[in-house]
């Protein structure tokens, strides 16, 4: 299996990303880290709380957007930022996955930017046996 | 396409806009139910996400469409001018410790909060109807603060109902906070005036400090937004409306859908105004303190706010008639001309004050609307300089530069709290807003009045 893969995708004004995994699974999760790597330098985030977290919608393109912007929200609220994200169950309808991180602190983490949203422009998940491909833009 | 596009632009900078995908926005845009006259771009224009940043659409009010993402996640986000009573040259010793005073009492980066005390929802409720108003009666600012403030700081129309729980959730602890990116407060100084009747009216002249302060509606905003375009990608199916890109889904304006979003929208915009009224009456306190003067000595005196993310409705003359429309304005700011009854009195046969911030190394511009932007761009003109390097760009360009240093060099002292951002945000990542202004002027939908030169900066 190869391990997930993201790339930052040259947009302007905003920030992209393109990810490509084996599994629904590993998109998400690759694609939640990347996320938060574009806002909080990922290197000495410490695993002091796990969260669960459940999200449901209809379809893959619905679910990713909403998985991402619900990841995006436990930052923007609580300053949470995950290490590492296993996701536990995942089909077209929901995801359930475990968040393993900690609190934002300026001393101790290096902040690169705010991402204000998830969006819809060129949006776009696939999701074929052994091959799962992202594209997504955030709003900065 | 429904209407034809429209850009101002030299040739110069179409170079640059044709390097990404904002003229095919301008054509996307150029496809919304009851859009009339032209689909606009300003100079600025820049790759956005739906509308391109810079675009104009004016949209029939009966026939029309409202689309969440043609006014975008942070609504009313906006710029505001501050005047003083000071001179530059009397501050100069005492900047650093401004600087640490504003930075030290305006919260910004992600997640900043506490600018004031936590809010009920009950009252944040209240904020979101009553706009400007409600900071006024909390003791932020004065009277001639909200005459100072397009559409009086307070859009009419909210609904608190018509807001989501969890945008409300996001709003609590964020009044009076700067946020992240683009937005900034910064000490300026005027540095050139080019209309001095204009500038005298205004109470401007050489060497005068001001104040400018970039931001918009935070959580509460971007959430609004977010609850609008699941709404309305669903409600497009039932409306049979086809887009060309989700992110430019929509409802019709007289719809449930749409009009519960304009109600959310004008709570949002009301809540962006607060923040900004709130930041600039901290500005003043920490003014105070550095500074150890009296607030006359200081004399802090809101010149205008405008916002450039944003959909209002309007009556313009489309050929020949009178139309009612929403303007939908995203990254483009307001520019009415002479005499409108929108421009407060004391000002208004000068045309609408129009700020214009550039990037935080050069400078920024005021202008004024003009007759002209009423017949050709729906009284509208452009909002920033625009990036011209993606923030990934900027980064590898900034990368073993010390940034700060290369500011201070430019005489701008900086203070900061995302290294990301303010590496993201340097005056290298934009087009010169002195071109765009130029175009503007030239193409006589503003005209320029003066021009300030950063002397401090705050980013989060």
């Amino acid at each position: 299996m190869a391990e997930p893969v993201f790339r930052e995708i040259d947009h302007t004004a905003d920030i992209g990303i393109e990810v490509e995994a084996d599994t629904p699974g590993e998109l998400f999760q690759c694609a939640g880290l990347a996320l938060l790597s574009l806002m909080v330098q990922p290197q000495g985030i410490q695993a002091r709380e796990v969260r669960e977290e459940t999200v449901q919608a209809e379809g893959w393109e619905q679910l990713f957007h909403d998985w991402l912007s619900h990841v995006l929200h436990r930052f923007l609220q609580d300053g949470f930022i995950a290490a590492t994200i296993a996701v536990l169950e995942i089909d077209e309808h929901h995801v359930h996955a475990r968040l393993i991180g900690e609190k934002l602190d300026y001393e101790r983490h290096e902040f690169e930017t705010e991402i204000k949203a998830v969006t819809y422009h060129q949006l776009s998940v696939t999701c074929e046996p052994g091959r799962c491909r992202a594209r997504v833009i955030f709003d900065v | 396409m429904r209407v034809p596009g429209r850009i101002y632009a030299t040739p110069e900078l179409m170079a640059d806009i044709r390097k990404d995908a904002a003229v095919e926005q301008v054509v996307n845009v150029a496809h919304l139910p009851g859009i009339v006259g032209y689909s606009l771009a300003m100079p600025d224009i820049h790759w956005g996400y739906g509308f391109p940043i810079g675009g104009v659409a004016a949209v029939d009010a009966e026939h029309g469409v409202i689309s969440p993402g043609g006014v975008g996640y942070d609504i009313n986000c906006g710029v505001r001018l501050v005047s003083t009573n000071l001179q530059a040259s009397e501050i100069q010793a005492k900047l650093p410790l401004l600087a640490d005073a504003l930075f030290a009492m305006i919260p910004c980066g992600v997640g900043a909060e506490g600018a004031i005390p936590k809010l009920s929802r009950t009252e944040e409720k209240k904020l979101a109807t009553e706009g400007v108003r409600w900071a006024i009666a909390n003791g932020f600012g004065s009277e001639a603060d909200a005459e100072h403030t397009e559409e009086n700081g307070c859009l009419a129309g909210a609904d608190p109902a018509a807001l989501s729980d969890e945008a409300l959730g996001r709003g609590l602890t964020q009044v009076g906070t700067l946020g992240s990116g683009n937005h900034f407060l910064e000490v300026d100084r005027i540095e050139e005036i080019y209309e001095p009747e204009i500038a005298k009216v205004l109470g401007l002249s050489i060497g005068q400090v001001a104040i400018i302060i970039h931001s918009g509606s935070r959580g509460l905003g971007h959430q609004t937004c977010e609850d609008a375009l699941k709404v309305m990608g669903k409600a497009m199916e039932k409306y049979h409306i086809v887009m060309p890109d989700r992110q430019l889904a929509c409802a019709p304006i007289p719809s449930p859908e749409g009009r519960q979003y304009l109600a959310a929208m004008a709570c949002a915009a009301n809540y962006a105004w607060v923040n900004r009224q709130v930041m600039m009456s901290i500005a003043e306190k920490a003014f105070l303190k550095a500074l150890q003067m009296s607030p006359r000595e200081l004399g802090f005196r809101l010149i205008y706010d405008v916002c450039h993310n944003i959909a209002k409705p309007e009556t313009h003359e489309i050929g020949g008639v009178s139309r009612n429309v929403w303007v939908h304005r995203k990254g483009a700011t307001r520019a009415f001309g002479p005499g409108h009854p929108a421009i407060p009195a004391s000002v208004r046969a000068l045309g609408q004050p129009v700020l214009i911030p550039g990037d935080m190394g050069r400078y920024s511009f005021l202008l004024v609307g003009t007759d002209r932007a009423m017949k050709e761009t729906f009284g509208s003109t452009c909002h920033g300089a625009g990036r011209v390097m993606s923030r990934m760009q900027a980064k590898k360009v900034g990368k073993g530069r010390d940034l700060e240093e290369e500011l201070a060099k430019q005489g701008v002292i900086a203070r900061y709290r995302g290294k990301g951002t303010f590496a993201e945000e340097m005056p290298y990542a934009y087009k010169d807003v002195a071109d765009v202004v130029d175009v503007v002027d030239r193409a006589g939908i503003s005209k320029k009045v003066v021009k300030l030169k950063p002397l401090a900066v705050i980013k989060g």
